[in-house]
Order: structure tokens, then C-alpha cells, then sequence
């Protein structure tokens, strides 16, 4: 119950810290703002941290460019505390609307390729350009606050096999298809994974079918639980891109859920 | 006890649970909810149908699930079903997964109170 009620003030801090941090930086001084501004990003966090912050504070259309020792290295449109639009050497970054239409993929999906860009580039530097034309916040654009999450190394670590790393010790057998196409099996026991094997062939038409699959389906990260005997239960797990089913005593199955769902929680946070 | 009532206690037993519904599976249909927020009908129905293909999938692997759960970033539903031969199912859409055998024994009972007052 105190945990609920922590959490809870926790919640209702939030938007007042947030009030409070943009009112202390209205009142920085233009030297200061200057200067931070001329500071140059020397790695993927530091860059990802200084970029949210500027689409953070950007509400009518800007260009903005990120510059290297060599030149412009990539432009970005930002509009309505969003980022829009990513360029990076003249090309730029297609987020697929129908299958990344989250907001989190698509802020992973910019961070992704901004962290290429930082290692390749070295320090970079974040300049004004210009207005940009008005330009519609569609579905793929991701707010500040969904791509600051993506300034540590770690917010990249694959999730679903996080959750496999966590709940491999108590699976009675798994078969893991990663989204390169790599398949992967763990089977101590034959007849699990005889069965895991029957479960994956009435899975196939599901997953080649996910055009007719319902909203909730399609939405992102699911995990699903059920008897796959008298004593096992079958999880089928899958992140939109790879997918694990795997067998676990029942008597763990909560545990196992909680392991998923702490992973994927956090990852929204 | 209502119905109504009875879910109502489920929900409220049951830390972080938002919503617990009786519905019937076989038509997809969500009979009778108590909510801590607004859901809407497409919302209910679909759960519903999200637990039907769950539980056709564990009926085709081995006989007399009773049991369904189904996680998401957001929540975790669980799904029970009558163990009585009829079509009955409770749903509960609650916040983590740790109440997972607590909900499946309190809504297995209800389900079996229900059938017996049929």
C-alpha cells in the first residue's frame, strides 16, 4: 500500500519538477543559453540529452542542424516538441508508419541511427538553421521525452532477450526466432519441446497473417500465458520483431509474467 | 450478492486491479463490469477475443485450462473460464502479474457460484 502511495506522489511530482526545471531555465541568462548551445556533444547520451532538450523547447517548425569537424552532418525538423523529421548525410531515415507506429519504436529508431551518427562523426554540434514549413505531427514523430529515454547505452539492449536472460534459469525448454532471422532452441527436454514445436506450427498462420489480427494485437509487446499441459505452462512472447515461446512449470508462471512485464514496463517509463 | 456486487468485491480485493468483467466467450460478449476507470465496449470485446484464440490455442496442447494471461507494457488481463461446461469467463485487467493466483481462485469461485445458482 506505501509503495502504491510512493508511487502515486511520485507521479503527481512529476509534471511540477518539469515546471519547475522549465522556469529555472527561462531565467538563465542568454550568455549562458549561448554557450550551452556551443558545447559540443561528444558522445551519443550527451548528444541524444542536448538534442531532447532543444526539441523539448521548440514549438513552432525549426531546422536544425547537428555539425561535425567536416560540415553539416545531419538536419533534423523539429515542430510542437517533436522531432520530425531526421536527415543524416542528405538521406533520410524512413520510419515504416504502419509497422512502427508506436512512439517509443519510432524515438528507438531516431536514437539509433543519431548513436551511428555519433560514433562515426565524433563531437558534434547543434546549430538553428532556419523555420521550417508547417509540417503535420504524424505518426512518425516522437516527443523529446521519448528520445531522451534512448541517451544510455543500455535503453538498446535487445528486450526480448533480456527477458529470455531473466527467465531461462526456470524454463523447462524455449525456441527463439530473432527478427535477422537467427532461431535459436533450448531443449532439456524432448517431449517439451516436441510440444513448443506442435504450438509454433498453429502459431504460423497467426504470424503470417497479422494484417487481419485485432487493434490490441497489433498495438506493440504482448506476452501470453496458458496450460500447454497439466503441469506446464507455454508463453508466447514477441516484441513485434522477434518472438520466443518457451515452457515453464505453472507453479513459476507469475514470476515469469512479472519478469516480462517489468522489462517492457520499464522500457516505456 | 449480485452479480454486480461480486465483481465489484473481486476488484476491489485484488491490489491494482482496475477492471473485472464477466463476459461470455463463445459470443465475445462482456455481460457485466466493474471499473475503476471508463472502458470502452470495443475494448472489452476485443480482451474477449484475444482470450477466446488463448484458449483455443491451450485446448488444441491439453484439456481443462482454466487459465489465461496476457501482458502487455500497459497491464496484465487475466482470463479464467468456467470449469462447469458453459461458456462463462471472468476477465480482470489489473496492474502486474504478482496476482495472478489470488484472481484465478477468486474468480474460479465466482464462476462456480454462478453456475450453481443457475
Amino acid at each position: 500500500m506505501r509503495h502504491s502511495s510512493n508511487a502515486h506522489m511520485i507521479a503527481q511530482d512529476e509534471p511540477v519538477h518539469r515546471l519547475r526545471d522549465a522556469l529555472l531555465r527561462v531565467t538563465e541568462s542568454s550568455e549562458t543559453l549561448r554557450e550551452e548551445k556551443a558545447t559540443l556533444s561528444k558522445d551519443c547520451a550527451e548528444l541524444i540529452d542536448r538534442l531532447s532538450q532543444e526539441i523539448d523547447e521548440t514549438v513552432l517548425p525549426r531546422k536544425l542542424a547537428l555539425l561535425s569537424d567536416t560540415g553539416v552532418a545531419a538536419v533534423l525538423v523539429v515542430s510542437n516538441r517533436r522531432l520530425i523529421e531526421l536527415e543524416i548525410d542528405a538521406r533520410k531515415i524512413v520510419i515504416d508508419a504502419e509497422k512502427d507506429s508506436d512512439a517509443d519504436t519510432v524515438a528507438r529508431s531516431y536514437a539509433a541511427a543519431l548513436k551511428t551518427l555519433s560514433a562515426r562523426s565524433g563531437p558534434l554540434r547543434l546549430r538553428s538553421v532556419c523555420r521550417a514549413p508547417q509540417i503535420a505531427t504524424g505518426s512518425t514523430a516522437c516527443t523529446a521525452r521519448h528520445l531522451a529515454k534512448y541517451s544510455t547505452a543500455s535503453s538498446f539492449e535487445n528486450r526480448m532477450k533480456a527477458f529470455l536472460k531473466l527467465c531461462h534459469p526456470s524454463s523447462m525448454g524455449w525456441i527463439y526466432w530473432s527478427g535477422d532471422g537467427q532461431n535459436l532452441a533450448h531443449d532439456p527436454h524432448k517431449d517439451t519441446i516436441k510440444r513448443l514445436r506442435v504450438l509454433e506450427q498453429q502459431l504460423e498462420p497467426q504470424a503470417n497473417n497479422q494484417g487481419s489480427l485485432s487493434r490490441l494485437d497489433r498495438s506493440g509487446p504482448i506476452c501470453s500465458a496458458f496450460a500447454l499441459s497439466e503441469d506446464l505452462q507455454a508463453v508466447i512472447a514477441t516484441d513485434g520483431k522477434d518472438r520466443l515461446i518457451a515452457a515453464f512449470p505453472r507453479s513459476k508462471i507469475a514470476a515469469v509474467m512479472t519478469n516480462w512485464h517489468q522489462v517492457f514496463k520499464h522500457a516505456r517509463q | 450478492m449480485t452479480l454486480s456486487d461480486r465483481l465489484d468485491e473481486l476488484r476491489h480485493e485484488v491490489h491494482g486491479c482496475t477492471l473485472v468483467s464477466f463476459g461470455d466467450i463463445s459470443t465475445g460478449l462482456a455481460l457485466r463490469t466493474s471499473a475503476s476507470r471508463h472502458y470502452k465496449q470495443d475494448y472489452l470485446e476485443e480482451i474477449l477475443r484475444q482470450a477466446s484464440q488463448n484458449f483455443a490455442l491451450s485446448d488444441l496442447m491439453t484439456e481443462g485450462n482454466d487459465l489465461v494471461v496476457v501482458a502487455t507494457p500497459d497491464e496484465v488481463r487475466i482470463f479464467v473460464r468456467s470449469t462447469a461446461g458453459n461458456s462463462d469467463v471472468v476477465c480482470c485487467v489489473c496492474e502486474s502479474a504478482s496476482e495472478i493466483p489470488r484472481v484465478a481462485q477468486s474468480a474460479q469461485k465466482l464462476l462456480n457460484e454462478m453456475s450453481r445458482a443457475a
